[in-house]
């Protein structure tokens, strides 16, 4: 004769996948008929009540209550299940014992137990971050310093110091780096391949990485050095070192050097490690002006530029997207407003501006742009700069340091134009186009037109073609690169007339 | 006193790093004091604060309308002091738990779900039909619900809940189609939520996930009418299931949910394959059977808006 018994447990809650994995267990057990373990809800206990599981005990339950019920051949049988519904109940719901979730709490100790490694990627407040890399450098690793606010005088004796290890310094405030496939930081999920990437800047780096891999190229390292390593006070330090690393890569085939205009002297010294190898370059100094090159060098005006020139095609002849749409500026409208979250990307689209011959303003200018003032006409604005982002997350972290700028812009009866940057891949916001759409649903009908650029790989965890199709269907006009957003901006601009 | 250690504990002592806060989990925690630890897992935990539940969970455990997702450098330290009935304290930068700091809320955003998309009936049958392509090759679990994810007949092998549950879910199929009356007490509205909510195996009971899909997809599809009738038939049967399943169908009537099946609603209503497939791979780790029944709930809700088409207007349902 067959014997139900059940049991009622109060207040514990336990993963939907335990409790399932827990029924299965006790079913499983010699001389069970049925089992099963639920929350005690009025639905649950009807379906009990039906299956001949349900007692007296276990009718009395309630929703916050678990219900063990077990239909046993006899009471013996029915005795062993509940023991092991207890043991089973009482297991730790966190698995992993401390050995297990070790983690080394110096740099030292790291080491000890990876005796293999040879890279350290140092993330503290800018005041310790110095040292910490110090101790990388002394335990023979090479070092990337995420953290910003590390003192110019230490950046000059760290890299000093690798020098004469032959080790390399990434950073400080170096936010991308790719090494062997490998993302770190602000990184896209770039193809591998036979071009490297030498960069001062990561977004920068990240444009064009991620423009070689749609053109069908690969990465084989992207090196970033810090903003401040081609300035004369360092140097270019890290650069001339990366160099060095890329030109004894049988891997790498060409190389992409990414930064703001050099000073003359820092130019001549990293021209001539370019002429001594025997890799060809393409070389993007944001906004410089034309420079004598070795033959194995040609300079670029734009990062896609760059990318094609590394790739040996157009971005345009394998993009899909380009704006489509009937919405044009409205009359009286005549403004261009640039937010971008990316700093290059903001210097590249001046480059644009400038070479379309068309006067604009920013708050981070290149050469030949002016410094953004209250009644500046075009502005392009670099919303990552210190001024916007003192005490809050960057703009690629968090889209809310944007909105209000947007909503500002998409309100003003004089602007025509609004282009955007979106920048996606590791570390970067889950769904930035997301944010963006938000707040042009809210937009009045009349808004000026936006259109933006998606820097990013279909492969990154945001998925490039998922971001251009919410700003699509937001209205957004697509551009396939950046620099082809600030064209296509200008081009929608002069519908006007 | 606890409230002494949050004003004094700095936010950057808190092994957790607060990233994104759902809509209803922000709702609960706007302006609250304190609360208590109710429930707590490998990867997350649940406070109570004024009558309402909100997640605490590792970021990788998906965003949500009723969660705070966080990050730590080494993994779930932050939810060491999570133990039932321990004491909460929040400030606006600090969630502290038994006197200790554990997570630092200054960085939260908000997350929102995805936004509808541009639809139409066109977009919106892509969608459903690229779905049923799929059906042979369907991993459905063999509990839950997701056994209705193509009609209101069940298909695969029967179990205790998808047999109670299929009356309750071909009469919503009905009401959506304007076949039956749905209003009262006794209407088939009520008594198919009452079937449902708090039917099935889980801390969400599958019933719940599929009303909360149902809602869901009603809500972002524009569907005003239906959603607001379900809405009260829902929240009239909440003290049918259990807290944890309530907190997450009170997110569902406002019309958010999980990351996942946003994700899977949207590709749905625009018709993109490729992002459905992927929204469908994300929904296939929620919970045990969750995932799956929460779309069961969408796809009922969005093949009845198919079979009405003189109620689509612009990207909208009008019902």
């Amino acid at each position: 004769m067959s014997v139900v018994f059940n049991q009622v447990r109060t207040g514990v809650f336990l993963d939907s996948v335990v409790l399932m994995r827990i029924s299965r267990e006790l079913a499983d057990l010699e001389g069970i008929e049925e089992a099963a373990l639920m929350i005690g809800t009025p639905s649950n206990l009807a379906i009990l009540e039906r299956a001949g599981l349900l007692s007296e005990l276990g009718r009395q339950a309630g929703g916050g209550d678990l219900v063990l019920a077990v239909r046993a051949r006899d009471a013996a049988t029915a005795e062993i299940a509940a023991t092991e519904a207890e043991r089973a109940l009482e297991r730790p719901s966190r698995t992993g014992s401390q050995a297990e979730t070790w983690q080394p709490r110096t740099l030292r100790s790291a080491c000890s137990v990876m005796t293999d490694a040879n890279f350290a990627l140092v993330s503290v407040p800018g005041d310790f971050a110095a040292a910490e890399a110090r101790k990388a450098l002394r335990l023979g690793l090479h070092v990337m310093i995420f953290s910003d606010n590390v003192p110019l005088e230490e950046e000059v004796a760290l890299k000093r110091e690798a020098t004469e290890a032959g080790l390399l310094v990434m950073g400080p405030d170096c936010g991308t780096v790719i090494i062997g496939g490998v993302p770190l930081a602000f990184a896209n999920q770039v193809s591998r391949g036979d071009i490297g990437l030498i960069g001062a800047s990561g977004t920068g780096i990240q444009e064009v990485s991620s423009l070689i891999t749609r053109l069908g190229g690969g990465v084989s390292h992207a090196l970033g050095v810090g903003g401040r390593d081609l300035s004369d006070a360092v140097g270019g330090s890290s650069m001339l070192a990366a160099l060095k690393l890329l030109n004894n890569d049988p891997g790498t085939r060409h190389v992409v050097l990414i930064s703001k205009p050099p000073s003359t002297a820092v130019a001549k010294s990293i021209l001539t490690e370019v002429a001594a190898s025997d890799k060809t370059f393409s070389i993007c100094f944001i906004g410089a002006a034309p420079l004598s090159l070795p033959s194995n060098a040609t300079l670029l005006r734009t990062l896609k530029a760059a990318a094609e020139h590394a790739v040996g095609t157009s971005i345009n002849a394998v993009a899909k997207e380009w704006g489509e749409g009937s919405v044009l500026p409205g009359a009286g409208r005549s403004r261009i407003v640039g937010l971008f979250c990316g700093g290059t990307l903001a210097a590249e689209a001046q480059v644009v501006f400038i070479d379309e011959a068309v006067s604009v303003a920013s708050n981070a200018p290149i050469p030949g742009v002016s410094q953004l003032v209250a009644a500046s006409h075009h502005v392009l604005v670099d919303l990552g700069d210190d001024s916007y982002t003192r005490g809050r997350p960057h703009p690629m972290i968090d889209p809310t340091v944007r909105e209000g700028e947007l909503v500002r812009a998409l309100g003003d009866p004089t602007v025509a134009v609004v282009l955007l940057d979106v920048v996606i891949g590791h570390g970067a916001h889950v769904n930035p186009a997301s944010a963006i759409a938000r707040v042009l649903c809210k937009a009045s009908p009349e808004r000026p037109v936006v259109v933006a650029s998606v820097t990013g790989t279909k492969r990154d965890p945001q998925d490039r073609d998922a971001q251009a199709s919410i700003l699509r269907g937001a209205g957004v006009l697509m551009a396939p690169s950046n620099a082809d957003a600030a064209r296509l901006a200008l081009a929608c601009l002069s519908l006007i007339d | 006193m606890p409230l002494s250690v949050s004003l004094f504990a700095s936010p950057s002592e808190a092994p957790g790093h607060g990233l994104q806060i759902g809509c209803f989990a922000r709702d609960v925690i706007d302006g609250a004091r304190s609360g208590r630890v109710t429930a707590v897992f490998e990867r997350s935990g649940y406070i109570e604060v004024d009558g309402d539940w909100v997640c605490v969970a590792n970021v990788d455990a998906g965003y949500n309308a009723v969660t705070i997702s966080v990050r730590s450098s080494s993994s779930n330290d932050w939810l060491e002091h999570f133990q039932v009935g321990a004491p909460v304290v929040i400030t606006p930068s600090l969630l502290s738990i038994s006197n200790r700091p554990a997570v630092n809320l200054l960085p939260l955003t908000l997350w929102s779900p995805a936004v509808a998309p541009c639809w139409s009936l066109a977009t919106l049958s892509r969608g459903l039909q690229t779905l049923a392509k799929w059906a042979p090759d369907a991993r459905l679990p063999a509990d839950g619900l997701g056994q209705y994810l193509y009609g209101s007949q069940a298909i695969g092998v029967a179990t205790r809940e998808s047999d109670a549950a299929g009356g309750a879910i071909a009469d919503l199929t009905q009401w959506l189609r304007g076949v039956v009356d749905s209003t009262g007490e006794s209407g088939v509205l009520a008594r198919s939520v009452r079937t449902l909510i708090g039917l099935g195996p889980g801390l969400t009971p599958s019933g719940d996930d599929f009303l909360a899909g149902m809602l869901i997809a009603l809500s972002v599809c524009g569907a005003k009418r239906w959603q607001h009738q379900l809405a009260n038939a829902v929240q009239a049967g909440l003290q049918g299931t259990g807290s944890v399943s309530q907190t997450h169908l009170k997110a569902a009537v406002k019309g958010e949910g999980g990351e996942a099946l946003h994700q899977a609603l949207v590709a749905l209503m625009a018709g993109e394959g490729d992002r459905l497939g992927h929204a469908v791979s994300a929904l296939d780790r929620v919970g045990h059977t969750s995932g799956w029944d929460g779309l069961a709930g969408v796809v009922t809700a969005l093949r009845a808006i198919t079979g009405r088409p003189f109620l689509v207007r612009d990207g909208r349902c009008l019902s």
